[in-house]
């Protein structure tokens, strides 16, 4: 009895701590002094910085009077110095007069006019763990969540057309590059608003860098970001902010589009801010807010239209965000959000495995007609999966042993059996960016002649008695694959294992959790390493994978630990390439020198190309409804996009159907608009977009990328 | 000839066998095992003695195996059952069910014994242009050049025996013509009939529903079209394939009637086809394909691997044994004997022993050697360390017990020493509660090899593994083949050896009649 007592006052106390916990009141705060303060500070070390930069630079042409590298960065830092001052706070009147303003308004609308708004989207997270905080920035912030109520939804000063790729108005209504190619001044929409009713001001934006570069936020990427990024922010009155990209870059303003931070929302920001504002729902520009009362922790998270959105009329936003409600549940395995998708608990499944979509979706909802499927086939940037060979490790640095296991890998019979034949074998480090992918570039076959010829070259000519080629000091044809473990990936590479053995290859595979296989990549402790970067628009980015800097510290053989160059690549040659892409200032010479790099990668057998998928599947109950087109062209995932809506009636009638055993006809649509055959008779994408906008933040989210499937 | 000198002649055989062909470069079913202990390749250097571990290993083995033949023999002249041990072996021999369940277990062991004699890709014996080869009896491979094959690499026995039909090529397979692991088949296709402008399955009165491929009426091998099939009529979209058989477009169809299509004409893509379904892995038990009890989802034979996972279990069995009860008898009566310091201290380290988490230190393990260095040994020595505990315990009671009996004193005033007080005196009287131990440690090691592979820790692939096996079943639930087959089989072996560990529990038990007072 006595112990029974003591587990119930327990059971007592320890919600009534929790709730305390919770309700704990944070000392008032204002951060407007000490904000002015850092303005002040922050513009004063940049310029001592610069300073600093133009006398090294100096030193540095002094030794080399001809270096054109040293004297652009020279011109580059004179530029700057004419205008050091990373924070400025200015007036209207000060506005440069021969400005060209831009309005982007004639791309076609997005999304179908007839949306109907209303209603609750029911869709899922997966996993065991519920958001840790709905903040955007700080501790444990840029989680799976995230994007959900930010990074998809909330608005920037302007936008990307999803199926045109052309620049959209968003927060600001025009917009104007000054002829640097690098100054962009956006004027914001007057009638811009905070989900509170506030006016979106230039004070915001302020606000947004302040934040970003604050010691306090624990994680040095934001600072790093807005400091090398940007050469400063400027407000010109309340209605005009303008930004400075550190480089010229084809799409200026949408490098330099940011996110507000509402400035009165803002003001308790301090050192205490991750507490402080962890569960705090903060006032959106975006379609969709989090309301206190929808947050339910350990189970589900909803986010709710926002009442007179500003921009709900607006020509590219107004057919889209059309649900009242989305609820996010919490589930924890696949195979129970399937069945819950199967009972109408979940309207919308995304099928990402071969066999769902051939076995698992034939049943009877599906043929009742009461759960429709469709494929679409979109266009963007494939993520790069493959097996990437750690140079530095012998013999992976002799071509001919890359040949040779190039050949020796068999990724046609893993997409043959293992994915039925639905994908395409990938050929390239960046596939689906329109022309800047070659399609001159084919990954090697599987030809256990041709692997043998190869391995023969280096040496390797004598079978063994365990089947594996060796070479005359008896070194074995073995490797280690590093990769995560997932049932999924387990299979292909013990296909590829099996394979590789008729090439006398032993593969070894070692498939560790995400965190651990992550580490060990990046720490360049692997051997071959399967993985695969997410990759977002506009442009592809070969720097981080492929320029010596990524690959060894300064002694020239020492890996570098945390970069994505996992072949250890290095190659003076290439840096130039990699250097003149990455600097590129227009359209053309990115084409140009991705092309060359595609090729050269590609005869240097880096990596063996695993394989793309160019669409997506979904299925969904009948009462989501989509555009005739269905969706649009730049997507990654289907409902990001906001195009779909909930059909209120066609939910009451099939609810009906499903009681009465009423049956509609089977609906099965394939939107091929977008696909290119590879026959060539299909249209050439134009390939230029990008999705709402790269936010800082995005290269931790490639890692998830890495991690995804 | 009686048993000792039958069990050494055996012994000695086995050992030379073994050990001949070893240097021969043949593969004898199971006596390769013996020779098969290489360390990992690439491990030592080519001078060390490690680099051919396996040949010193095997030798090391083959002698014990003489010298243990070669003492059997010795003393098969003064050798006589004891009476008592008879009387054991009979009363074992009347109860039925126990007994049976030995026989069973004996046919099954010598089934594992015959190894790559009835399960194996490779051919027991091929004839090719008048000369006799048998691949599966030796150790190298043969080049698919040998007997006239395409392609570069080994041989691949079962398309030789497919295509030697009529030839004078004569190809004999194994009953099970599938390795264990990493010998996955292709998918299948069946081929729909076509009734009255429907598609049935074979055999089937309903019209077919599912997914269909089509090939080219006129070119057998070039695929043409995949569609969605209702009713046995096309329905829906249709991904269309050109000469080179990549999708050049897509059409729609409306109960097998095309209503709109994006394929160029040039083209030139028939509308009717050759239909087939296709069936991917896992694939169902299949006469034809000589998939007795059908594939697991890799593709995997799966009596090729109940039958090489017994083979595992046996092994694993084997040496859990030797290990444990080796380790466990020497302690527990060295425990009970000499009683005092000793036996205080090592109670303590047994305590500390049996708290550690005996799964978590397997991962551990595992994780730091690296899933595919792991072998069979690792394993079952881990289980050892801390299996061995309960038979110490066991053993160490029971020596209490018997050391304070007159004869164990007796010995000792004669002069016997402590070592010939245990092994003679001792251990005889004492053993006995520990050999009814044995089968059921047999069950308890196989089911924890199976349930450590069954979450992903134990042996690599290479091995054939029932855990794994059983994984894959509950993962695919709609492949009943695979969990029935791996259930089945694990459920009577485990009830095998239980009934003969009941058995012999009763056989060994002094009382031969219980009353209930």
């Amino acid at each position: 009895m006595k112990r029974n007592l003591a587990v119930m006052l327990v059971a007592v106390v320890v919600p009534l701590l929790s709730r305390c916990r919770e309700a704990r009141e944070f000392p008032a705060y204002d951060n407007t002094a000490e904000r002015e303060a850092f303005y002040a500070r922050y513009n004063r070390e940049t310029q001592e910085k610069l300073v600093e930069k133009r006398k090294e630079i100096e030193a540095r042409l002094a030794e080399s009077p001809e270096s054109e590298d040293v004297l652009r960065e020279l011109s580059d830092l004179e530029r700057r110095l004419s205008r050091p001052n990373y924070f400025e706070v200015l007036e209207e009147t000060d506005l440069p007069a021969d400005l060209s303003w831009e309005s982007g308004a004639d791309d076609p609308e997005i999304g179908s006019d007839e949306a109907i708004k209303g209603g609750t989207f029911h869709t899922y997270i997966e996993g065991n763990t519920f958001p840790s905080t709905i903040r955007t920035l700080g501790k444990e912030a840029n989680g799976f969540f995230r994007q959900y109520h930010y990074d998809n939804v909330e608005m920037s000063l302007v936008g990307v057309h999803s199926n045109t790729g052309n620049l959209i108005p968003g927060l600001a209504d025009r917009w104007a590059v000054a002829e640097d190619g690098q100054t962009v001044y956006f004027h914001i929409d007057d009638e811009a608003r905070w989900s509170d009713g506030r006016e979106v001001t230039s004070g915001d934006f302020l606000m947004g860098f302040y934040i970003s570069l604050s010691p306090y936020l624990t994680e040095p990427f934001y600072r790093t970001y807005y400091g090398e990024q940007f050469w400063g922010i400027a407000s010109y009155g309340k209605d005009y902010v303008c930004i400075r990209n550190a480089y010229p870059k084809p799409m200026a303003p949408y490098f330099a589009a940011a996110t507000p931070y509402q400035e009165e929302f803002f003001r308790e920001f301090g050192p205490d801010f991750e507490e402080r504002y962890n569960w705090r729902p903060r006032p959106t520009t975006g379609p969709y807010v989090i309301r206190e009362e929808d947050i339910v922790k350990g189970r589900s998270i909803s986010i709710t239209r926002v009442k007179d959105w500003w921009a709900r009329d607006r020509k590219y936003y107004k057919n889209r965000f059309n649900a009242d409600r989305i609820e996010y549940r919490l589930v924890r395995d696949e195979e129970k959000i399937f069945q819950m998708f199967l009972r109408g608990d979940i309207d919308f499944y995304w099928i990402r495995d071969s066999k769902q979509w051939y076995e698992r979706t034939e049943t009877e909802p599906v043929f009742d007609g009461h759960i429709e499927r469709a494929t679409f086939y979109n266009d963007y940037p494939r993520p790069c999966f493959g097996m990437y060979f750690n140079q530095a490790r012998p013999p992976l640095d002799n071509l001919d042993v890359r040949i040779g296991l190039s050949h020796a890998t068999n990724w046609e019979k893993v997409i043959d059996v293992d994915f039925r034949g639905d994908v395409e074998r990938l050929n390239l480090i960046n596939e689906g960016f329109g022309e800047i992918s070659t399609k001159e570039v084919k990954a090697r076959e599987f030809s256990v002649a041709k692997a043998r010829d190869a391995f023969a070259r280096a040496g390797y000519d004598k079978m063994g008695k365990d089947g594996i080629l060796r070479n005359e000091a008896g070194k074995r044809l073995s490797f280690t694959i590093t990769s995560v473990k997932n049932p999924m990936i387990d299979r292909w590479l013990l296909r590829i294992k099996e394979e590789a053995k008729k090439a006398g290859v032993e593969y070894k595979l070692e498939g560790l959790d995400g965190t651990a296989a992550f580490q060990k990549t990046s720490r360049k402790e692997h051997e071959i390493a399967y993985v695969g970067l997410g990759v977002t628009p506009p442009f592809p980015d070969f720097y981080q994978m492929f320029h010596s800097k990524t690959a060894f510290l300064e002694d020239g053989k020492t890996p570098r630990p945390m970069t994505n160059n996992f072949t250890s690549f290095a190659d003076e040659e290439v840096d130039k390439l990699v250097e003149e892409n990455r600097n590129a200032r227009n359209r053309e010479t990115i084409i140009r020198t991705s092309h060359e790099l595609e090729k050269i990668l590609h005869e240097q057998a880096v990596w063996v190309p695993a394989y793309q998928r160019p669409f997506y599947r979904v299925a969904y109950w009948r009462w989501v409804k989509w555009p005739e087109d269905f969706n649009v062209k730049i997507s990654d995932q289907p409902d990001v996009s906001y195009v779909y809506w909930i059909d209120q009636a066609a939910k009451e009638e099939t609810e009906k159907a499903i009681r009465e055993g009423e049956v509609f006809p089977e609906v099965n649509r394939v939107y091929d608009q977008y696909r290119t055959y590879a026959g060539g008779e299909g249209e050439l994408t134009s390939g230029a977009g990008a999705v709402d906008a790269i936010r800082p933040g995005d290269e931790a989210r490639e890692e998830e990328g890495a991690k995804d499937e | 000839m009686n048993f000792p000198s039958r069990t050494g002649l055996l012994l000695i055989l086995a050992a030379v066998l073994a050990t001949v062909a070893h240097f021969n470069s043949w593969a004898l079913p199971s006596l390769r095992w013996l020779y098969s202990f290489d360390a990992s390749p690439e491990s030592y250097l080519e001078g060390s003695w490690r680099a051919h571990q396996g040949r010193y290993v095997g030798i090391a083995l083959s002698g014990v195996m003489v010298l243990a033949g070669l003492v059997f023999l010795g003393r098969s002249r003064k050798f006589h059952w004891n009476p008592l041990t008879i009387r054991k072996m009979e009363r074992f021999r009347s109860i039925g069910r126990g007994y049976g369940s030995y026989v069973l277990l004996v046919i099954l062991l010598v089934l594992g014994f015959s190894d790559q004699l009835i399960v194996g890709k490779r051919a027991l014996a091929v004839r090719h242009e008048g000369v006799w080869r048998f691949p599966a009896f030796v150790s190298r491979s043969y080049d698919a050049s040998v007997f006239g094959q395409e392609g570069r690499g080994e041989t691949d026995y079962r398309a030789l025996k497919e295509a030697s039909a009529g030839s004078d090529t004569v190809v004999i397979m194994p009953a099970v013509p599938w390795d264990p692991t990493f010998d996955s088949d292709e998918k299948m296709e069946v081929a729909l009939e076509m009734r009255d402008g429907r598609l049935f399955e074979e055999g089937e009165n309903q019209a077919y529903n599912g997914f269909a491929y089509a090939y080219d009426p006129n070119e057998p091998e070039r695929e043409i079209r995949s569609a969605r099939i209702r009713g046995g009529l096309t329905q829906g979209p249709a991904e269309v394939y050109g000469k080179d058989g990549a999708p050049v477009g897509r059409e729609t169809w409306d109960k097998g009637v095309k209503i709109d299509s994006s394929v160029p004409e040039s083209a030139a893509v028939p509308d009717a086809g050759r239909w087939v379904r296709r069936i991917y892995m896992p694939l169902p038990p299949s006469l034809s394909r000589q998939h007795y009890l059908g594939t697991d989802s890799k593709g995997w034979d799966i009596l090729a691997q109940l039958f090489g996972g017994m083979q595992v279990v046996f092994k694993a069995s084997f040496l859990y044994l030797l290990l444990t009860y080796g380790f466990g008898i020497t302690i527990g009566s060295l425990m009970g004997y000499f009683g005092g310091f000793f036996d205080l201290f090592m109670q303590r380290v047994l305590e500390i022993l049996s708290n550690v988490p005996f799964l978590l230190v397997v991962l551990i393990i595992t994780a730091n050697i690296g899933r595919d260095n792991i072998n069979l040994a690792t394993i079952i020595l881990v289980f050892g360390i801390f299996s061995w505990i309960g038979v110490a315990i066991y053993l160490r009671t029971s020596t209490y017990r018997e050391k304070v009996r007159d004869y164990v004193s007796a010995a000792r005033v004669l002069g016997a020493g402590s070592f010939q007080v245990i092994r003679r005196h001792i251990l005889p009287n004492a053993i006995s509660t520990i050999v009814t131990l044995v089968p059921f440690s047999v069950s308890s090691v196989i089911a924890s090899l199976t349930a450590l592979d069954f979450l992903g820790f134990g042996v690599p692939d290479a091995y054939p593994s029932w855990g794994r096996l059983l994984n894959d079943g509950v993962e695919n639930l709609g492949a009943p083949w695979i969990v029935t087959s791996v259930f089945a089989m694990m459920v009577l072996l485990l009830l095998l050896i239980t009934f003969v560990g009941e058995a012999i529990r009763e056989a060994f038990d002094p009382k031969k009649f219980t009353t209930y007072q």
